[in-house]
Parts: C-alpha cells; structure tokens; sequence
C-alpha cells in the first residue's frame, strides 16, 4: 500500500512538472500578438527564413575576417615583436582576449542559427505561445552574438591603438 | 602447410555455415557504416560547419554573395621599423573596415515591427 502511495505522489509531482512548461507556454503574454503570430504564420516564417539565409552570409564573411585578422595580422605581428625584443604592452592580452571573443561569436552563433531553426520548425498557427516564446529566446541569442561583434570591434580598436603605442620605440 | 590446413578447414566448413557468415559479415560492415555516417553527421551539427556550409540546397540562390577574400598575409620574420608597422596598419585598418561594413545581427529584423506582428 504504501509502495502504491509512493508510487502515486512520484507521478503526480512527475505530472506537474512536465505540465508546467505546456500551462506556461499556453498563457498569452499579450493576446492581440499572439492573434497576429497565428494570422500571419506563413508571412512571418518566410522574413524569418530569408533572414536566417542572410545571416549566414553575413556569418561567413565575418568569421572570415575576422579568422583573417587574427591568423595572419595579429598573431604574425606578435611573433615579428617577440623575435625583435620589443615590449608588446598589452597585444598579448588584447589577441587572447580576441581569440576568447572569436570562440564565443561561433558557439553564440551556433546556439543562435539552432533556435532559428526550432522556430521555423514550429506550427505557428496551433501552436503561437509556443512560436512567439522561441522568437523571444532567438532575440535573446542574436543579441549575445551582436554582443560578441562589438566585443570583438573593441579588440581591433584596442589593439590598433596598443600598436600605436609600440611604434614609439622603433626607430 | 598452415595454408593447406586453413584452406582444408574452411573446405569442411558445411555451405551453409558459410553463406551465414557471409550475411553477418555485410549487416556487420552495414552497421558500422551506419553507426560512422550518424557519428559523422553529429560532429557536422555540433562543431557548427552545418552554419558555415553554403552547399546546402536553401542557400542555392544566396550562395555568390559570400565573398571569398584573399587577404595578404603579414610576415612572422624580419625586423620592425616604422615602415613595416605602417605597412601592417594598412592591412589591419583595411580588414578592420571590411568588417565594420558588415551590419551584424542588430536586433530589428527580429522585432514585433519588421515581422508586422504589431
């Protein structure tokens, strides 16, 4: 008996919690855009797919330049530096932290591109709670990878202005 | 001789036993196809080279966009003057503007308004 009782209240609990998420997501945040997100599914799926498309564009052009920039710009200056015996200040530091940056920009982006294609996945017009809490966490990646850009165009300003420093000691 | 004797051996072995072996020997090399093909497909999603890879087929009429750039590489060797610094200010500040023509990932193509979800 009580095995059974044990039994019963594990699954209720069980129960709830699994339940949870599907009240949370079936509770409107605002009802007018959920009526729009379910009236407009279609329309809304196609700017997002289009954007993801260009997105990864844009992924590819930046990774490249910015994989370039640390590969054959700064990394090769930092070298030529340690093998003339000049005093880097902080360029070390600065291409670390760069690189640090670099690896975030890729996951943040993956984590990004992988939320855009849940969302796409998702039946917008059954299902708009669900469609519009997934845009809200999409906005959310996007903005840590827009995050991880201006961080990374920190580095490059930093650095440029560390390597204007150095050039006081050349002769 | 141990040629003759493993050739004798498999001789005596009945058909059957060897047709079986001949059967799990291909479900064998199938299943190890399969199980090398999803460990390949998975390290594809997860290194993230499924975002970076413009050959598949949604990217058909994008693809040419991406432009490829061959940018010149700064030499690890030689000695510092002004003119070499100068020389690698130009590349950097070149690249540096490349990127900042990029419009990266603001948030309004994502927003109530650029979706008409207002």
């Amino acid at each position: 008996m009580k095995k059974w009782l044990s039994f019963l209240a594990i699954s209720s609990v069980a129960l709830l919690v699994v339940a949870c998420p599907v009240w949370a997501a079936e509770t409107p945040a605002n009802q007018k855009q959920l009526d729009m997100v379910a009236y407009r599914c279609s329309s809304v799926k196609a700017n997002i797919k289009r954007l993801q498309t260009q997105d990864a564009i844009t992924r590819v052009e930046l990774g490249q330049n910015y994989e370039s920039i640390l590969t054959k710009l700064m990394v090769p200056m930092n070298t030529r530096l340690a093998k003339n015996s000049f005093d880097g200040g902080n360029i070390l530091s600065i291409t670390a932290d760069f690189s640090s940056n670099l690896d975030n920009f890729r996951q943040h982006y993956q984590q990004y591109d992988e939320t855009i294609s849940d969302l796409l996945n998702i039946d917008c017009t059954k299902k708009p709670a669900d469609f519009y809490n997934k845009l809200l966490t999409a906005r959310a990646k996007r903005s840590d990878v827009q995050t991880d850009c201006a961080n990374l165009s920190q580095n490059i300003k930093s650095y440029r202005e560390e390597l204007q420093l150095v050039t006081f000691q050349v002769n | 001789m141990l040629h003759s004797k493993l050739i004798n051996k498999s001789k005596s072995k009945k058909p059957e036993h060897r047709v079986d072996n001949l059967v799990w020997l291909t479900l064998g090399t199938l299943l190890i196809t399969l199980v090398i093909m999803a460990v390949a497909l998975w390290l594809y999603r997860i290194s993230g080279t499924a975002q970076l890879d413009l050959s598949r087929p949604e990217f058909n009429g994008v693809r040419q966009q991406a432009k490829v750039t061959e940018d010149d590489e700064f030499e690890s060797s030689g000695t510092i003057t002004r003119g070499t610094v100068n020389d690698f200010m130009k590349l950097f500040k070149a690249r540096a503007e490349k990127i900042d023509a990029i419009k990266a990932f603001g948030p309004e193509p994502l927003s109530d308004q650029a979706l008409s979800l207002e």
